[in-house]
């Protein structure tokens, strides 16, 4: 891990200034001052984070169920056999692994690419000034305020086979389909999931986008038209690299985050997700809280920190160099 | 810029493509918040056969809205100033200073993001309990816990966005000031800050939000005192009957806070960088 | 082994900021004052009406022994994890509620106070019970159960006696076969606009938690069942089996079930269809309150129908309901077993009978005048006599209820899309849930 991490010093995005133009009477005082600036968010993140993530990675190498949650610092150590079970394929619970990653890796950049397209376009056209703008502002917004669980089951109306808008719409108005479709059951759930899930989700891009247009100085857009260049040239050639910084920790971030969606799924389905549309947080859910195998449900959960980690790195890697290169 | 015609037209229709999206999903709530019971569960009509405005009555009654109301606005506003504070510390240190174990620091928070949310779930209420039986603090079941908990939560997040976006401002803007004699973090707080303050309340949003909707750790981390609203909502499927336009009702009467909270620091969102503060 | 579990046990210890010998026990408080503390959960149409129910309930018992009780109110969605929660930290309350079906697997984590002979005789003996209710709350295990019944529910059958003498039909039969034949009947076209809106029975398809518990019962009389002599699982066995597939053909083959059904995650979704007139019969756990919120009075209760002939054993239902036990951690054992005893007596059994039509499951209470005897009563007590039986008391009874669940809600999914199912089809979801079990925790 300690390599992982030195591998990815020189490419953090807020990397020291590269000149040394700090005078160097402050030095001494920089480096308590960092330590102090860091404690709070230290202390929180190691108590109610960091020592209930080890404890999760813990429990992936123990026998855990319902004989020994009680006295769960005597369970019984097993190495990585919840690893093993979680990773062999020709088992029940092996078979599941593989393809629920596979489906959670298709659901977040569907999600992740249509919430950013969304976003960046809603906050693009809304931070100009026009009449309406703030009224559109707080509705964009609001599916975000909704509480997901909500959301949810508004979608699970919507989509509901015989009662819902969806149908209605597109049978009874639109004679688009014979027969009522399925959304929820089926192959047909995973794209109510994604659906759901974009709109849930846009909204914060819209909010981080919006925030980060107004980084861009208006004097760059005044420079670029005067060069001729067409707004669309201007999106991608001023806009788009002006909030580069802030766009690759959201993307990031977001990834994350959708990666690990276990709301809207849990509420559109029920506490058992058709096999077509499981992600690998229900999953999870399943092998810890459904069959009270808190071991397999944490070697599960500690392979996918070790995948999201390494993605993470690489991530970071690649893109985060280039915007220390911009700035220095 | 100029707003050319094409310009404008290609807005007003990727906006109302857009609104329409959003708008659907919260029709669908708002229209079932006005239809008596048997209608919600029937067939969906556009408009309220029967139009009631029972279940914003008796959602008040069927479980303790006004309590959940008031513990999630304690909660959720407490909890997000706090992990501003620490965020903008945490991330200014992150972005601005150089020092050892900055990254290992950043990646660590930022590994937080990775491990799923629910397998948190036992070992923090395994922590709380070990907290109170040694130091005599009590953070399960109390407002505290669960502020410590939604802090916690957000500052990896808010930390990391935070840092994005003051990377984003150029160093010369503090130095300028620390010339007239104020110290880094002075310069930091009087000039930059106020530049990013649309970052900031993004960040704060999205925090107060994710407290706001959270049902799985309030459900375990609270009583029948402290239960928050995304929890209280779902009393209102009972072992007998769930009030679905009840259920719809409070999602709109809770949205309302929220609503004016997101009208009043909208213009915030929009007022950062005036143009030519930085050159 | 034991040094690595040492050094992580100092290790989060260390990490709390604290020594290892500072684990400090309160001591015993005196008798006068006790309060204790009491994890309820939502029985009644919410948890207002919970509260309002319980708090004269409890009154009484601080009146009675001087001990203050403070309750709270949990919905079954968020309590699980609750109930986990307080198990793996021993943080909890001093008395809880819990699903029968949760019984054994929590009895397992020896959380729970074991009532042996002193403690049961506190409650009041063994012998205080229905001998069904004590056995499903594992009354036989040795060193006497973890928990007690409270109240018991029974699912059994409601029809509507307007639709039914519309179609010409008195009451619905007892045997599988004509049931199906008298829900045929009952599946119209009301409107004559070509598409059915009147089904003949109505059945939440789309909950893993009902279906569990229908393929229980209904596996049961196929003789099939979820675990073996030995207890080990056999969630795939060829009762079980049959029984998914005349199940799913209710659906898919005789029609009588919509195949709409398959979404509807709650028993309370076909409360509302019933109460709508859109279903002719259900099965339902004590929808009355439902029924009686609505202002909806065309209803009556029967039986579930039984397979003729049968092969294994007339079970209608499981025997559901709560069961009650004490948190081992507590520090009023006595006061927690006062309670435990409050409330299994003939009085508080009466009140939950009358308050929330949930059976008693003290066998005095049954001949008590403090009971009223509506026709429901007298059916649900022939019911949990004859016709129910206990949940499996297994180890694994909690997962076996989710996989098996969870099996059969993609059977009846894939029966919606697809038609009628293979017995092939089915036995391979339920070897896998069942290959699952065995790997389970």
């Amino acid at each position: 891990m300690s390599t992982l991490i030195q591998e990815a010093r020189p490419s953090t995005p807020a990397g020291p200034p590269a000149k040394g133009n700090q005078p160097t009477r402050r030095r001494r005082r920089r480096n308590v001052l960092p330590y102090v600036l860091v404690l709070p968010a230290l202390i929180a993140e190691l108590f109610i984070h960091i020592i209930p993530m080890g404890l999760g990675i813990w429990i992936a190498f123990l026998s855990l169920n319902q004989l020994s949650i009680r006295n769960w610092i005597n369970a019984d150590f097993i190495g990585f056999t919840n690893f093993l079970n979680g990773l062999n394929p020709t088992t029940a619970i092996g078979s599941q692994f593989f393809g629920t990653l596979g489906r959670t890796a298709v659901y977040t950049v569907l999600v992740l690419g249509f919430s950013w397209a969304l976003g960046t376009a809603a906050a693009y056209f809304l931070n100009a000034r026009f009449r309406g703008r703030a009224v559109l502002r707080t509705l964009y917004l609001l599916p975000y305020a909704l509480p997901v669980f909500v959301s949810a089951i508004a979608f699970a109306f919507m989509f509901n086979q015989r009662d819902g808008i969806i149908n209605k719409i597109l049978v009874d108005d639109l004679h688009l389909f014979a027969d009522r479709p399925f959304w929820l059951i089926g192959s047909n759930a995973f794209v109510v999931l994604v659906i759901a899930s974009i709109w849930t989700t846009w909204p914060f891009a819209f909010l981080l986008q919006l925030a980060a247009l107004q980084t861009v100085p208006e004097d760059v857009y005044e420079a670029a038209s005067l060069d001729g260049a067409g707004r669309i040239r201007q999106f991608f050639d001023v806009t788009l690299p002006m909030i580069r910084a802030s766009n690759v920790v959201m993307l990031l971030l977001m990834f994350l985050a959708t990666f690990n969606q276990f709301t809207v799924p849990f509420v559109l389905f029920g506490p058992s997700a058709p096999s077509e549309s499981l992600l690998i947080s229900p999953l999870i859910y399943q092998f810890s809280f459904g069959t009270w195998n808190f071991g397999l449900g944490g070697a599960v959960s500690t392979m996918l920190l070790v995948l999201l980690f390494v993605v993470s790195l690489i991530y970071i890697r690649l893109v985060m160099p280039k915007e220390r290169i911009r700035r220095a | 810029m100029r707003e050319t015609l094409s310009f404008k037209a290609v807005r007003a229709v990727v906006l109302t493509v857009i609104t329409g999206i959003v708008l659907l999903p919260l029709y669908v709530v708002l229209v079932s918040s006005f239809k008596p019971l048997r209608d919600v569960s029937g067939p969906f009509t556009w408009l309220p056969e029967t139009f009631t405005i029972e279940p914003y009555i008796q959602m008040w009654s069927t479980i303790p809205l006004a309590k959940y109301l008031f513990n999630s606005l304690i909660v959720t506003t407490l909890s997000t100033a706090l992990a501003l504070v620490i965020a903008v510390l945490a991330a200014f240190a992150l972005a601005r200073l150089r020092w050892r174990g900055q990254r290992s620091f950043s990646l660590l928070v930022l590994s937080t993001q990775m491990f799923p949310g629910i397998l948190f779930l036992l070992p923090l209420y395994l922590i709380f309990t070990q907290i109170q039986r040694t130091i005599g603090i009590q953070l399960n079941g109390n407002y505290a816990g669960l502020i410590i908990t939604y802090m916690t939560f957000s500052v990896p997040f808010a930390t990391w966005m935070l840092m994005g976006f003051f990377a984003s401002i150029p160093d010369e803007l503090e130095e300028a000031a620390m010339i007239d004699g104020t110290t880094r973090l002075g310069a930091f707080l009087r000039v930059v800050l106020p530049v990013v303050r649309p970052g900031i309340v993004a960040v704060g949003v999205f925090t107060f939000l994710n407290g706001w909707g959270e049902v799985l750790f309030a459900s375990v981390l609270t009583t029948s005192d402290t239960r928050t609203l995304a929890v209280g909502l779902q009393a209102f499927s009972s072992q007998v009957d769930v009030r679905w336009n009840e259920m719809m009702a409070a999602s709109i009467v809770i949205s309302l806070p929220v609503l004016i909270a997101f009208l009043l620091v909208q213009r915030h969102l929009v007022q950062g960088l005036a143009a030519g503060a930085v050159k | 082994m034991k040094q690595h579990r040492r050094a992580i046990a100092l290790l989060a210890t260390a990490a709390l900021g604290v020594t290892a010998l500072t684990s400090c026990t309160a001591a015993p408080s005196d008798d006068e004052d006790v309060t204790i503390t009491w994890w309820a959960t939502n029985l009644a149409s919410s948890i207002q009406r919970d509260e309002e129910i319980l708090t004269p309930i409890l009154e009484r018992f601080t009146e009675e022994t001087g001990i203050k009780v403070e309750f709270e109110v949990n919905t079954w969605a968020d309590y699980y994890n609750k109930v986990l929660g307080a198990v793996s930290s021993g943080e909890g309350p001093d008395v809880m509620s819990v699903g029968t079906t949760w019984t054994q697997t929590l009895a397992d984590t020896g959380a729970f106070l074991q009532l042996d002979g002193t403690r049961m005789d506190a409650i009041g003996g063994a012998d205080k019970f229905v001998p069904a209710s004590i056995a499903a709350a594992g009354g036989d295990a040795e060193g006497g159960p973890s928990f007690l019944p409270m109240v018991n529910g029974v699912t059994n059958l409601w029809y509507n006696p307007a639709m039914f003498a519309e179609a010409g039909l008195t009451e619905p039969p007892a045997d599988l076969d004509s049931f199906v034949e008298v829900a045929k009947q009952l599946t119209i076209d009301t409107d004559g606009d070509g598409s059915i809106d009147q089904w003949g029975l109505g059945y939440p398809a789309g909950s893993a938690q009902e279906l569990s518990h229908t393929i229980f019962a209904f596996g049961r009389q196929y003789g099939g069942e979820m675990f073996d002599k030995d207890g080990e699982p056999t969630l795939d066995a060829d009762g079980i089996v049959e029984a998914a597939k005349s199940l799913t053909d209710l659906m898919a083959a005789e029609g009588i079930v919509s195949t709409a059904d398959v979404e509807s995650t709650q028993s309370q979704d076909m409360y509302q269809e019933f109460i709508d007139g859109r279903v002719a019969m259900i099965w339902g756990a004590n929808p009355v309150p439902a029924f009686r919120d609505a202002g909806f009075e065309d209803y009556a209760p029967g039986y579930i129908p039984v397979i003729e002939p049968l092969i294994g054993d007339p079970i209608q239902t499981h025997i559901a309901g709560v069961n009650i036990g004490v948190f081992a951690e507590t520090k009023h054992e006595e006061a927690a077993l006062e309670l435990m005893r409050y409330l299994t007596d003939v009085e508080t059994q009466a009140d939950f009978w009358n308050e929330l039509e949930l059976l008693p499951t003290n066998a005095e209470a049954y001949d008590s005048g403090a009971v009223e005897k509506t026709e429901a009563f007298e059916i649900y007590s022939d019911i949990l006599a004859n016709h129910a039986d206990t949940f499996p008391l297994n180890s694994k009874t909690g997962q076996a209820e989710t996989l098996i669940g969870d099996a059969m809600k993609q059977l009846f999914a894939r029966a919606a899309l697809e038609g009628p199912l293979s017995e092939a089809a089915i036995r391979e979801v339920l070897e896998q849930a069942n290959t699952q079990l065995i790997a389970a925790g």
